[in-house]
């Protein structure tokens, strides 16, 4: 499966992480994800690092996700992008909307 | 096979039902004839084939409703023929039932791929016969019901885009000078293309690309259209614009929707443009005398529908252009398009296109080339989303420009009106109707007080008002005004390309300072049958500037600095400087 999911052992952060092309096909499999995980202080990680490709539906998916951790006084963070996804998330100035590290 | 085949279908189904043609492919003859027998009996009519070249031939004369093809035949085999008749069916479902007498997995497996629909055991068996036609029936029902609806939504998103396209692209200036590409996805493009003349006659292009693609995408491009084509013809500028643009959006469209932009407004006298990206690939601003990119303006804003409060006024530059430069906008469809083998199509080779396109001759339509270049990399590949390409010359053509043809229009239409008019200047002392304003330091600031102005002149007028005219005269005054008089700019910098950026910078900044500047515009109108009189008084609290010099000057054609003075000078009747050149008054006539 192209979007894994990992809950730390404290269940403090959610890592997400998504494979090979990223874009409107994994729109439910991203959701999974996140959805059922909601505290205060949880931190979601997108790890990016094999994410070969990402479309502008991706980018709202992270939007989604985003509203999701607002609403749950939770953050988010996106890491590792390789260069050509950065490129993408920085065309779309999300440096301004996430922490990318 | 019990009883005689009649006997045998008589007993569970009703005779003569017209079920349409079925051809029957076996190489013995027995079996053919026993076949056609009992399908005949169901009710088809039936067409025979010796082999698989056969079938095939009887497929394109006859068009059955199904097929019956055994395995292994001579000439060719069954598996063959299927895989050329699935070939030639173009989405239509016609049934193939294979006849084979061996149920082994690999023969199943290689029947399925060659494109079988279902298995019928040899010796056949009537009731298996007749459960293989009812279940084929009922699949092949459903396929045409399926095609059938897919036709009618195909057809009504047909009309509907035509409307569509229409509503969105009504509004836009017929320019034939820019070139584009654009290429949908599907029936609905997110991608769209604007484009308006401000008053002032800058021409604004704005091209946005919302997230993915086809109708839903397509919807949110109604209400940018319309708030892109009511502002712009005001006279707002682009950073303006797109914050009304996003807040609209911003409440519009659900949270993972947004739209990226690429907003070019070119200024009319072809001096400089003031461009915004938002989330798209480069601008890129192209030098036709040297042939190279002179500059790309990369995306320093997030797109709009995200952050209802996000500033444009930060994000938005001033550029410098010569005559001839090219403009070049693109949407993220084109460099991320991708060849057979998977490559994108990407900046780098896009980049090299467009230089080797330009380095040939001038009288080359080289933005046919950059198209050629695209097709031919992406030829066989499939189109994964909307493309567009816009390519904007800056040349007189495309602005149509009153420098030359506006002012001699006013020129002339100044002297009628003058010896129309039986009233003089000087008489003027009751007006029928004054606009009196008082601008201070933030809102100087923050406001752009002309297409204020010119709303409100447009109210108090019951004849049509010449708006180019006016905006022309308020805009030129007050910015000279402000930009002289408060803020004591030097314009001589806007020379060149690097006192061009220091001018905008050094405004930026200055503005930040004037606190308790003031600015007066008082606007009084005379109105007659065909025409009227304005009045206009600029004062500000500076300390005014050399109007002198600049009233004075006569050709305008090739001087530096001064051009919005002497185009003001052409426009009106009378243009006076008072003090030391902190009041300006001019009378203006017109009629229609």
């Amino acid at each position: 499966m192209a979007v894994t999911t990992q809950v730390s052992n404290d269940e403090k952060t959610i890592t997400i992480r998504v494979e090979g092309r990223f874009d409107f096909t994994h729109q439910k499999e991203f959701r999974e994800a996140y959805k059922n995980h909601c505290a205060p202080g949880l931190l979601f990680q997108v790890e990016l690092s094999s994410t070969e490709y990402m479309d502008s539906s991706a980018l709202g998916m992270l939007l989604l996700l985003k509203e999701h951790a607002d609403s749950c006084n939770s953050k988010v963070i996106l890491k590792k992008p390789s260069e050509g996804i950065k490129k993408i998330l920085d065309m779309a100035n999300f440096g301004q909307q996430f922490d990318i590290h | 096979m019990t009883g005689s085949p009649q006997k045998a279908i008589q007993e569970t189904t009703p005779p003569l039902i017209r079920r349409g043609k079925a051809l029957v492919v076996d190489d013995d003859i027995t079996n053919r004839f026993v076949l056609s027998e009992f399908l005949s009996i169901a009710g088809y009519e039936t067409i025979e084939a010796e082999n698989g070249k056969q079938a095939i031939e009887r497929y394109i004369e006859q068009q059955p409703d199904i097929i019956f093809m055994d395995v292994m035949m001579p000439v060719m085999d069954g598996l063959e023929s299927s895989r050329q008749i699935k070939a030639m069916a173009n989405g239509e479902f016609v049934p193939i039932i294979f006849l084979t007498a061996m149920t082994d997995s690999d023969t199943i497996t290689r029947c399925t791929e060659a494109g079988g629909d279902d298995f019928l055991s040899k010796p056949i068996n009537i009731i298996q016969l007749q459960a293989k036609i009812h279940s084929m029936e009922r699949i092949r029902n459903v396929h045409r019901e399926i095609a059938a609806l897919h036709n009618e939504i195909y057809h009504e998103q047909q009309i509907a885009e035509h409307i569509f396209t229409y509503v969105i692209t009504r509004g836009n200036t017929n320019i034939e000078h820019i070139h584009t590409l654009q290429r949908p996805a599907e029936l609905f493009s997110g991608d769209i293309l604007l484009t308006d003349f401000s008053p002032s006659r800058d021409l604004h292009i704005l091209l946005a690309d919302f997230t993915g693609h086809g109708l839903s995408a397509a919807l949110g491009a109604l209400p940018v259209s319309e708030v892109f084509h009511a502002m712009s013809a005001k006279g707002y500028r682009i950073d303006e614009i797109l914050s009304s643009i996003n807040k609209k959006l911003s409440q519009l469209l659900p949270t993972n929707m947004f739209m990226a932009v690429q907003y070019v407004c070119i200024s009319h006298n072809l001096e400089y443009i003031s461009v915004c990206n938002c989330g798209m690939p480069d601008i890129l601003l192209l030098d036709r005398k040297r042939k190279t990119i002179k500059t790309r303006i990369p995306s320093r804003g997030i797109p709009l529908g995200i952050d209802s409060e996000f500033d444009f006024s930060n994000i938005f530059e001033n550029r410098d252009i010569e005559y001839g430069d090219r403009i070049l906008l693109s949407s993220d469809g084109v460099i991320e398009a991708t060849n057979t083998r998977g490559e994108q199509f990407g900046e780098q080779r896009f980049e090299q296109v467009l230089l080797s396109a330009i380095r040939k001759d001038n009288t080359h339509p080289y933005f046919d080339d950059v198209v050629h270049a695209f097709d031919s990399f992406c030829q066989g590949s499939r189109q994964m989303d909307d493309i567009s390409l816009v390519e904007i010359p800056c040349i007189s053509e495309n602005i149509p420009s009153w420098n030359t043809q506006r002012a001699m229009h006013a020129i002339k239409n100044k002297e009628k009106s003058i010896k129309d008019s039986s009233k003089k200047v000087d008489d003027i002392t009751d007006t029928s109707s004054e606009i009196n304003l008082l601008f201070n330091g933030y809102c100087l600031k923050n406001v752009d007080p002309v297409p204020l102005l010119i709303n409100h002149i447009n109210q108090l007028s019951n004849t049509d008002v010449p708006h180019q005219d006016l905006f022309v005269i308020l805009s030129e005054l007050y910015t000279n005004s402000l930009d002289h008089g408060i803020l004591n700019l030097d314009s001589s910098l806007k020379s060149n390309a690097e006192g061009f950026e220091k001018y905008f910078s050094e405004r930026e900044q200055r503005l930040n300072t004037i606190d308790k500047a003031r600015i007066r515009i008082i606007v009084q109108m005379q109105f007659h049958g065909t025409g009227g009189l304005f009045k206009i008084i600029i004062e500000d609290s500076g300390s005014g500037f050399n109007h002198e010099y600049f009233t004075s000057l006569e050709n305008k054609g090739n001087a530096l600095s001064g051009r919005g003075i002497y185009l003001v000078k052409q426009l009106c009747t009378s243009l006076t400087y008072f003090g030391p050149g902190n009041k300006a008054e001019a009378v203006y006539q017109w009629s229609n």
